[in-house]
């Protein structure tokens, strides 16, 4: 008896901690995060801007009200960011470290508070900081692959594109539905002393003969959605893989039943010819350039890690130049400022220097342009030893079919597995 | 047994009448500090538990925006099927679910059966042989637990790799012999790692146990005649029965829920378990399938730990710390000494110097890819910046941000583990004296759910339960439920505390389950209250306990990132933070030097630990 009345009392009194949590739940109260006060020139500005298009959503209006679609000097800027402080960045590169002594060299009394984080987590706290009311960040870095943040991100106004026109005039305008700040890519590495003739495979083709079964590192798409977007690409161009299927093979592709085109075909076979998968780009070309191998597999990583032949000493290199149809697609990697940052001017001046400022020489983008990475401005200098990026055969780079394609490939991928 | 007591209960209560009864109940609930002490425990940890639980369910049946175009005629976050059916019954479902449930399942019974034996037998070694230089191995085999389990999949790979995904050779490779893949990657390596890295459970459980039982039990048998066999068989086993159920119930938790090992060591040969497929999708941020795997999980957990309790029951625990003193007689190994002695030796060799070598010297390696001599460097550890050595980055002593990075992390790893530990033992009060009461089980069951909810998971949601202020509204006055923790250092302590508590409360359990009730019965006639009670006897007699408790929480809560990571800020960073940093940079020396320096604390602080208040870790669990 005395037990069943303890548990009844237990049962009411969890029923009720869980209806008050659930009422509060349900009428969040969003803390006021104080509408951000720009400086004077800006909001005089924008209040004339905005009685002549009414239609502004409110995250729009935040932005025209905030400067982010002008090009403003960077005195003002410098003005305005000293007033403010400080400035915070969620970014997927540790090479963000390398950035703060030059900033703040550049302009003093302006902080600069790096955060490097992985992709997923980096999207997993802004997003949920963003519901809560609460605004931390003030700009994002992170690499648009698949169309998330353009979808889900930037066209519903939860991140602001930033693009004065002294910078981004010299940026194709293909690009900028986001704002870019440079472009990496992967590509198939091989063992400079198991091959002296260099790559030994020319086509994605090749990867699917007997002769590679089981021979070639990949990382598991399943890990890895930049993977899964570029097979997402392979499906989209498939005129382009069954043409190049025809070069290598010498015939026309015969599609199985479950093959819908030739992308699909490429990715089953891919599949099934026993990929070895390994989770990092830096593992990859480690177990493919480590000196004093007889017989080495080639890998499939960053093409960043270049950089490890001098850091490292591994024996590794590339020709994307001569790979058909195309090397792979390229990542972008973007910056935006958070809708209502707190500190919107500083925001706009350290995309500026991260950019490199108006004349590309400056000195926020130095720890990126390296190997492996180009800026996509055409006024930046090519970085030591890089291939001029024009001359890499890429597939053309189509987010809004790869957003709603991506989720059938993956389910593709799963269900053609050995 | 029990309808006996029952019908005694009705007798006695029968000249009373009822409203006096129900009076008289209410009045013992009221004033009896235990059930309030229950009471507070069970809405803690509803809201630190339950609630994380129920968004996770409530997720699995949301549509998220990125699938509103594949099910037609629902909205972003309205009620759909679609994960479950996916999941459940779809082309995927093979892959996505049932082979890596096989697969896990597989390794989680493998691993517990393995690591259980291993455990045991070197337990009964520690505490019941005559076993030399037991000092030393006791520390010895407690430091694979120690050693990040990434650390001992790399040194599997170092011996067994063969020329199959290239690279440096592997140690039997050099020698001349062809390992199979099977051998190298897959099943077999992911049980070999695991159990190398989780028989520490059932070692600490098993030795805790073994020492508690008094040797006058088997010299009873003995006198009666039954051979050595036999004491062990019929005495010995079913006293240290419920400590193995114990450790079989954390062993195949968490091998089902891990994910570094099968990770490292499957995903190169296509093997998904049920932990890498879910933390792939949430990595993706499928997170609602992976929620969904997450669930399915803690079912499976919940189920097992279910069958333990019932398979302990409401069985009598040991008391074993009473008012009598007790004697533990060695028993000698014989001729078997020095060859248990070698297989020991072979065995650190194997689980604990190999991997801590190989971690070690890649941090002299100014290169990886080269063996020779006069690539040896102290350059990550103390070397200035040098233009040409990975973009210039400083060796970690020189690291701007290292002390700030070691700040936190001892406050961090202390805070957390000394709360952890109390609450621990305030817990493991309940359930040993509630064993068998609905609150002892209940809390029992809701302590392991942390344990296999994927960190990343539980830290997201712990961002938005703790982002704002929720305050509930009596009489026109506001009152704060919940504060807005999110951004202060005490979430992270917070939450490192309640995802220990499996650990803690296990520990605690033990503790609590040694102290014979029947001290607290003779203060309580003394007329001692609850309070002085549970100071005076309660927690004097379990500083012991408390101790190993402690070490135990600390040694797991400083390999933790992702649980923390997504709640942190730039200026909270902790070691393992500093480590993924380097990693993720490509700067694999300057990772390998923090984490050895990581090692270092923790070896350190459980050497300190040992030698000052004489805290043995293996005494932290047991029963």
């Amino acid at each position: 008896m005395k037990k069943v009345k303890t548990a009844i009392a237990l049962l009411l009194a969890m029923c009720l901690l869980l209806s008050a949590v659930a009422c509060t739940k349900s009428a969040p109260t969003v803390s006021n995060s104080p509408a951000p006060t720009s400086a004077g020139s800006s909001a005089s500005a924008s209040n004339s801007a905005s009685s002549s298009a009414p239609t502004l959503s409110p995250e729009q209006q935040w932005a025209e009200d905030n400067g982010l679609n002008k090009t403003e000097t960077v005195d003002e800027l410098y003005e305005a960011a000293k007033k403010e402080g400080e400035v915070v960045i969620y970014s997927i590169s540790s090479r963000m470290e390398k950035v703060l002594p030059e900033f703040e060299a550049a302009y003093p009394g302006v902080k600069l508070v790096p955060y490097d984080i992985s992709t997923d987590e980096l999207l997993e706290k802004i997003t949920r900081e963003y519901t809560a009311g609460i605004r931390t960040a003030d700009i994002v870095h992170i690499k648009e692959q698949t169309g998330q943040i353009l979808k889900e991100y930037i066209e519903k106004g939860i991140f602001h594109n930033y693009q004065p026109e002294d910078i981004f005039n010299t940026i194709d305008d293909k690009y900028k539905y986001v704002t870019p700040l440079y472009f990496e890519m992967s590509w198939w590495f091989y063992n400079t002393e198991v091959n002296p003739n260099g790559c030994p495979v020319n086509s994605w083709w090749d990867l699917t003969k007997p002769e590679w079964k089981g021979k070639f590192l990949f990382t598991d798409p399943m890990e890895n959605s930049g993977y899964m977007a570029l097979l997402t690409t392979m499906v989209q161009n498939d005129d382009l893989m069954a043409e190049d299927y025809k070069k290598v093979f010498g015939k026309d592709i015969e599609l199985a039943p479950d093959e819908p085109n030739a992308g699909y075909a490429f990715i089953k076979r891919f599949a099934q010819n026993n990929p070895i998968y390994e989770s990092s780009s830096g593992g990859i070309v480690k177990n493919v350039g480590t000196p004093g191998q007889t017989t080495a597999p080639v890998g499939y990583a960053a093409s960043s890690k270049l950089r490890e032949r001098e850091d490292q000493g591994y024996v590794i290199d590339s020709d994307p130049v001569n790979f058909s149809p195309a090397i792979g697609i390229y990542g972008l990697n973007t910056l935006s400022i958070v809708n209502e940052a707190p500190h919107p001017n500083a925001a706009k001046l350290l995309i500026r220097f991260l950019m490199g400022e108006a004349d590309g020489k400056g000195k926020g983008f130095e720890p990126f342009n390296t190997l492996g990475g180009w800026s996509a401005r055409s006024n930046v200098p090519l970085a030591e030893g890089n291939i001029p990026f024009n001359d890499i055969p890429l597939f053309e780079t189509d987010l809004e079919f790869v957003y709603e394609n991506i989720q059938d490939v993956r389910d593709y991928w799963l269900s053609v597995q050995p | 047994m029990k309808a006996e007591t029952l019908t005694q209960k009705q007798l006695a209560v029968q000249p009373y009448s009822k409203g006096r009864r129900i009076k008289n109940c209410l009045m013992s609930a009221v004033s009896n500090p235990y059930n309030l002490i229950v009471i507070v425990s069970l809405l803690l940890l509803t809201y630190f538990i339950v609630i994380p639980l129920l968004e996770m369910i409530k997720t699995t049946f949301n549509l998220a925006e990125s699938d509103v175009r594949r099910v037609p005629g629902v909205a972003v976050g309205d009620f759909t099927l679609y994960y479950w059916k996916r999941l459940l019954n779809s082309t995927i479902s093979r892959k996505m679910l049932f082979e890596p449930i096989t697969h896990s399942l597989t390794i989680a019974i493998f691993v517990s059966i393995l690591s259980i034996s291993l455990g045991s037998c070197i337990a009964w070694l520690m505490v019941r042989s005559d076993l030399p230089g037991k000092k030393f191995f006791s520390l010895a085999v407690i430091v694979p637990y120690m050693l990040p389990s990434w650390c001992k999949s790399m040194a599997w790979i170092t011996v067994f790799k063969n020329e199959r995904i290239g690279g440096s050779k592997g140690f039997l490779n050099y020698l001349g012999v062809v390992t199979p893949d099977w051998l190298a990657y897959g099943p077999f390596a992911i049980i070999a790692v695991l159990t190398l890295h989780y028989y520490a459970y059932s070692y600490l459980l098993v030795s805790a146990s073994l020492r508690s039982v008094n040797s006058e039990l088997e010299e009873m048998g003995e006198i009666a005649g039954a051979g050595k066999l036999k004491i062990l068989r019929k005495i010995t086993f079913p006293l240290v029965l419920p400590a193995i159920l114990s450790s079989f119930i954390l062993t195949f938790s968490k091998s089902m829920g891990t994910f570094g090992v099968p990770a490292f060591l499957g995903m190169k040969v296509n093997y998904y378990t049920i932990s890498t497929m879910l933390y792939n999708s949430i990595k993706q941020r499928q997170t609602n399938i992976g929620f969904a795997l997450s669930l399915i999980l803690i079912g499976i957990a919940a189920i097992n730990i279910y069958i333990n309790q019932k398979a302990i029951g409401t069985r009598k625990s040991f008391a074993t710390i009473g008012g009598k003193g007790g004697r533990s007689t060695l028993i000698s190994l014989g001729k078997g000494r020095p060859i248990i002695v070698i297989c020991l030796f072979v065995f650190i060799g194997f689980a604990v110097t190999m991997p801590l070598f190989i971690l070690l010297i890649q941090t002299f390696m100014l290169k990886l890819g080269d063996f020779g001599i006069s690539n040896l460097t102290l350059h990550y550890w103390i070397g200035e910046s040098n233009p040409l050595i990975f973009a210039g980055e400083p060796g970690v002593f020189k690291n701007p941000q290292f002390f700030l990075y070691i700040k936190n992390t001892l406050l961090l790893v202390v805070f957390s583990s000394l709360i952890a530990t109390i609450v621990g033992q305030i817990l493991g009060y309940i359930t040993s004296r509630g064993r068998g009461r609905l609150s002892g089980r209940l809390i029992e069951q809701m302590v392991f759910i942390p344990y296999l909810i994927p960190s990343i998971a539980f830290g997201a949601i712990y961002l938005s339960m703790f982002a704002v202020r929720r305050t509930i509204s009596i009489l026109g006055y506001d009152i704060t439920l919940v504060p807005a923790l999110y951004g202060t250092f005490i979430l992270l302590v917070l939450i490192s505390v309640v995802k220990n508590l499996p650990f803690s409360c296990r520990a605690g359990t033990a503790n609590m389950m040694q102290i014979g009730v029947e001290l607290e019965e003779a203060a309580m006639i003394e007329g001692a209250s609850f309070g002085k009670r549970f100071m005076k006897i309660v927690l004097s007699l379990s500083k012991n306990g408390f101790m190993s408790g402690f070490m135990l929480i600390f040694i797991s809560i400083m390999k933790e990132l992702d649980l923390i990571v997504i709640l942190m800020t730039p200026q909270m960073s902790t070691l393992p933070y500093m480590a993924y940093s380097y990693a993720s940079g490509g700067f694999d020396q300057l990772s390998n030097v923090v984490a050895v320096i990581m090692f270092i604390i923790v070896f350190s602080v459980y050497f300190l630990a040992n030698k000052l208040t004489n805290a043995d870790i293996s005494k932290g669990f047991g029963g």
